[in-house]
């Protein structure tokens, strides 16, 4: 039973020195990305996250992604080159056609309107 | 670190109403932005941002609400966006005044959800501290009702009452659920007679949240509150989905089924129907003693409701309830046993409710509410040879006004209240009635000082038939240390009058024999009400770590009793119920951490601490069957394929048993409890967010009580005890569910 009592601040212990070594190299950008609607944040986020991503949050009302990455492990082009492959074109890499034209029906930002 | 507190907050979605009225203005439009509270108060909300769509034309809203924009040549389609709400788009039809009203709502079609949800979270603004469990949490423990939604909640306890009745109860702050005011939409709910049992009555599918605020409450609701309040929002005829259903079936045989449906008639009138069945069909010992673990029978439960929104100020709502509950359990009749020891209870039980109130369109601040309802619950028992009775007929009604002084920096809101109860209980050819009548009167006022500081300050007055004029203050201080980091304080008195053999009919379950020391000349048990007070501290930190949010929490809370009635059990032969002689008090501190630990792995750490004694005869001691250390483990795990897992494990240490010494070695028991390691899990997955089907286990590690009735083999004779339960009954219990919804 002491384990059981002491679990509770081992693993808080860990949380801590977990975060303070992992958030080093840590590069924040915010870049734009094209999209109209809830299903578009969604799609953007989950495209956008991958190995080495820290953090992604789209703002429909302004098109912006702010992402924080490590630099060593990954880079913008990557992220970026993710997004515009889920069909969402970005500041920096355009979606191709066949892969805007994946898009459900309410994410079409060409000829949508925000909602 | 604007982003943290948006993330912290995006949670909530946003809802914006237009309540229009006629003002000529041509070159400008002026309006104002309001949020509503989970208690149905409006509150101005400065700093708002207001603009037109793809245009550099702006303002923001005052420290009143108040803004004023030019109007845009180009475009109708305004824009709100604040701080922790979803930003939204209105198109404006008419340039008469605007009133939007930013609501908190988790139930909410055609508004982006810009961050996934927590389950629980923690207003941040409000001077006491609430806690929101929405949908998400209470779908973490699928079953079934109430009083089993807080399994997944570090602040409150659940346990077995006993090991006949299949009754679960709850503890606040280490003292029993009677002593939290339990509210479902700020009207009374689970009070009275049915304090203990009535947590069956709310079935979990009809949630559609739950408010949780431990400490003093608000004077507004009344003075029966003293470890906390729980109040608990239905789903809502105007919001909810069109319909709902939801089954569950677990391996004891339990079986429930309910259903919600919401019909929005025209623009003004809306209507919600709530059904809820559940049957035990099954006689089920697993644990060999010849008494069934949980008694077999059914409950039927129906909600009829109706809004009206007027949409010029008035809004309404009506409902009834009723209830029809039939539960057999006991000993199983076998070759040996001729005249097994049977229990049951037949419940039937009614209430309407009305609810009205009118905000006024020229001053949105000001608003007046009535609430009235009128409830009858009866309830026909038997406990072996016993018989028993209760019956409560109740009727409330709260008036609510409030308004400014001067600017929104000073609120108030002052009304009148008026309780009728008429209780009676029956124990074989003994009778016990009272009939209380209790009008009051309640002033609380509200000073905020921008995000910094806000001050909640209450008194209430009422005058009871018996025990005569009493005061219940209450106040509530909120202090933004920096943002992020809030410190709360609270304290306050509270009062109720104990239904004795209701709060404690398990007690039937024994052969111990009752005596109440009361006073003849008072009526009913002749017993003095019981008065507490309550204080407490906390400190709320946001933080993030690595990217991702969190919240840490701690909590103390010292509740004092001036008096109470006390519960002795400390005679195994007895129980013995007298007025406090001497100190009563609990204590408790909780630390509770809330941190994302990897993309989509919530977890929920806590530890808590109690320390709750009275005074039984002329001894302090340990109340029984109270965990003096608790710890708390929850992790939940969503994929973007819309599977959920959730875990949670708990470790309660030891608890004192009342002494049996007295009684043969034979029907002896430890004076204390072993400790005990629980876990919970559950598998969700979801399809498109209309059909979910769920399978989970309680009590993974088999962890049971042995032996829970004391001389089990003689329930007649004289050392037959059921009450003295500690741990689970049941072992190991697998279920499944599923929920399907047709969204409106």
């Amino acid at each position: 039973m002491k384990f059981i009592k002491y679990f509770p601040l081992f693993l808080l212990f860990s949380f801590l020195t977990n975060a303070t070594y992992a958030q080093k190299k840590v590069v924040e950008d915010t870049i734009q990305v094209e999209g109209i609607c809830g299903m578009c944040k969604t799609r953007i986020e989950e495209a956008a996250f991958g190995s080495g991503v820290k953090f992604v949050e789209w703002t429909n009302s302004t098109s912006e992604l702010v992402i924080a990455y490590r630099s060593n492990k990954t880079s913008l082009e990557e992220i970026e080159a993710r997004i515009a492959k889920a069909g969402h074109t970005t500041s920096h890499v355009d979606a191709k056609e066949e892969d805007y034209n994946t898009l459900p029906d309410c994410c079409r930002y060409e000829t949508g309107q925000k909602h | 670190m604007r982003r943290v507190r948006s993330i912290k907050q995006l949670a909530f979605g946003l809802s914006v109403a237009l309540i229009p009225f006629s003002l000529s203005a041509q070159t400008s439009l002026t309006g104002v932005v309001m949020e509503e509270h989970a208690d149905g108060m409006f509150q101005p909300v400065p700093g708002a941002n207001v603009y037109w769509f793809g245009t550099q034309i702006g303002s923001s809203t005052d420290t009143a609400g108040q803004f004023q924009i030019p109007i845009s040549k180009e475009t109708r389609k305004l824009i709100i966006s604040y701080v922790g709400y979803q930003s939204d788009t209105i198109k404006v039809e008419q340039l008469d005044k605007l009133t939007i009203v930013l609501k908190n709502s988790t139930e909410l079609g055609g508004v982006d959800v810009v961050y996934r949800k927590r389950g629980t979270e923690i207003s941040y603004m409000n001077p006491l501290k609430v806690e929101t469990m929405g949908e998400k949490e209470l779908y973490k423990a699928a079953c079934c009702n109430l009083s089993e939604s807080f399994e997944t909640n570090p602040s409150i306890d659940v346990a077995y009452a006993d090991a006949v009745t299949g009754t679960k109860q709850i503890q606040m702050l280490g003292l029993d659920g009677k002593y939290s005011q339990i509210t479902r939409e700020q009207m009374p709910a689970v009070r009275g007679v049915s304090s203990v049992q009535g947590m069956t009555y709310i079935p979990g599918s009809w949630i559609e949240s739950i408010q949780l605020n431990k400490g003093a409450g608000s004077v507004v609701n009344g003075y029966e509150s003293v470890t906390g309040q729980i109040n608990v929002e239905l789903k809502k005829p105007d919001e909810a989905e069109k319909w709902f259903l939801n089954g569950y079936a677990n391996q004891g045989g339990r079986t429930e089924l309910n259903f919600a449906g919401a019909q929005r008639l025209n623009d003004n009138v809306s209507t919600g129907l709530l059904l809820h069945g559940n049957l035990r069909p099954l006689d089920i010992d697993n644990n060999k003693d010849g008494f069934l673990d949980f008694p077999t029978g059914h409950q039927l439960n129906m909600i009829n409701r109706w809004r009206f929104n007027s949409h010029k100020g008035w809004e309404g709502q009506a409902g009834v309830n009723v209830l029809t509950e039939d539960r057999q359990g006991g000993q199983i009749a076998s070759e040996t046993i001729n005249q097994p020891y049977r229990l049951g209870w037949k419940t039937n039980r009614g209430e309407i409710w009305g609810k009205t109130g009118y905000v006024f369109p020229q001053a949105k601040y000001r608003s007046v509410g009535f609430q009235g309802s009128a409830l009858y619950h009866g309830q026909r028992s038997t406990f072996g040879g016993t018989m028993y009775d209760s019956e409560q007929k109740s009727g409330y009604f709260n008036s609510i006004y409030q308004s400014i002084i001067g600017t929104s920096t000073h609120k108030y809101r002052t009304g009148l209240s008026f309780q009728y109860d008429a209780f009676r209980e029956q124990v074989d050819s003994t009778e016990w009635r009272r009939e209380e009548i209790v009008p009051g009167a309640f002033f609380e006022y509200t000073f905020t000082y921008f995000e910094k500081f806000a001050v909640v300050a209450g008194i209430r007055g009422d005058y009871h038939n018996y025990y005569g004029l009493f005061f219940t203050p209450r106040l509530h201080l909120r202090y933004e240390v920096r943002e992020g980091t809030v410190l709360r304080a609270s304290g306050g008195r509270g009062q109720r009058t104990a239904n004795v053999v209701a709060e404690n009919f398990s007690l039937l379950a024994t052969a111990r024999t009752w005596t109440i020391n009361g006073n003849p000349a008072i009526q009913g048990f002749g017993l003095k009400p019981e008065v507490a007070w309550n204080f407490g501290l906390n400190l709320t930190q946001d933080f993030r770590l690595d990217y991702r949010p969190g919240t840490f929490s701690v909590d103390g809370y010292q509740t004092m009793f001036e008096n109470q009635t006390v519960i002795d059990l400390e005679d195994p032969r007895q129980v013995q119920v007298y007025d406090l002689a001497g100190t009563s008090y609990a204590s408790s501190v909780q630390a509770q951490v809330d941190y994302e630990l990897r993309r989509r792995l919530d977890a929920r750490l806590a530890y808590r601490w109690y320390e709750v004694r009275t005074t039984y005869g002329s001894d302090l001691k340990d109340k029984p069957y109270v965990a003096k250390h608790r710890a708390f483990l929850n992790l939940g795990y969503e994929t973007v394929s819309n599977w959920k897992f959730d875990y949670t494990i708990q470790w309660q240490g030891r608890k004192r048993i009342p002494s049996t010494s007295s009684n043969p070695v034979a029907y002896q028991r430890a004076t204390r409890s072993p400790d005990i390691i629980l876990m919970n899990a559950q598998i969700t997955k979801s399809w498109k967010e209309q059909f979910d089907v769920y399978v989970g286990m309680e009590n993974i590690t088999n962890v049971k009580q042995n032996n829970p009735i004391l001389a089990s083999d003689q329930p007649g004779g004289t050392y037959f005890d059921s009450s003295m339960i500690w741990g689970p009954i049941f072992g190991r219990m697998t279920y499944v569910g599923f929920r399907l919804k047709a969204k409106s």
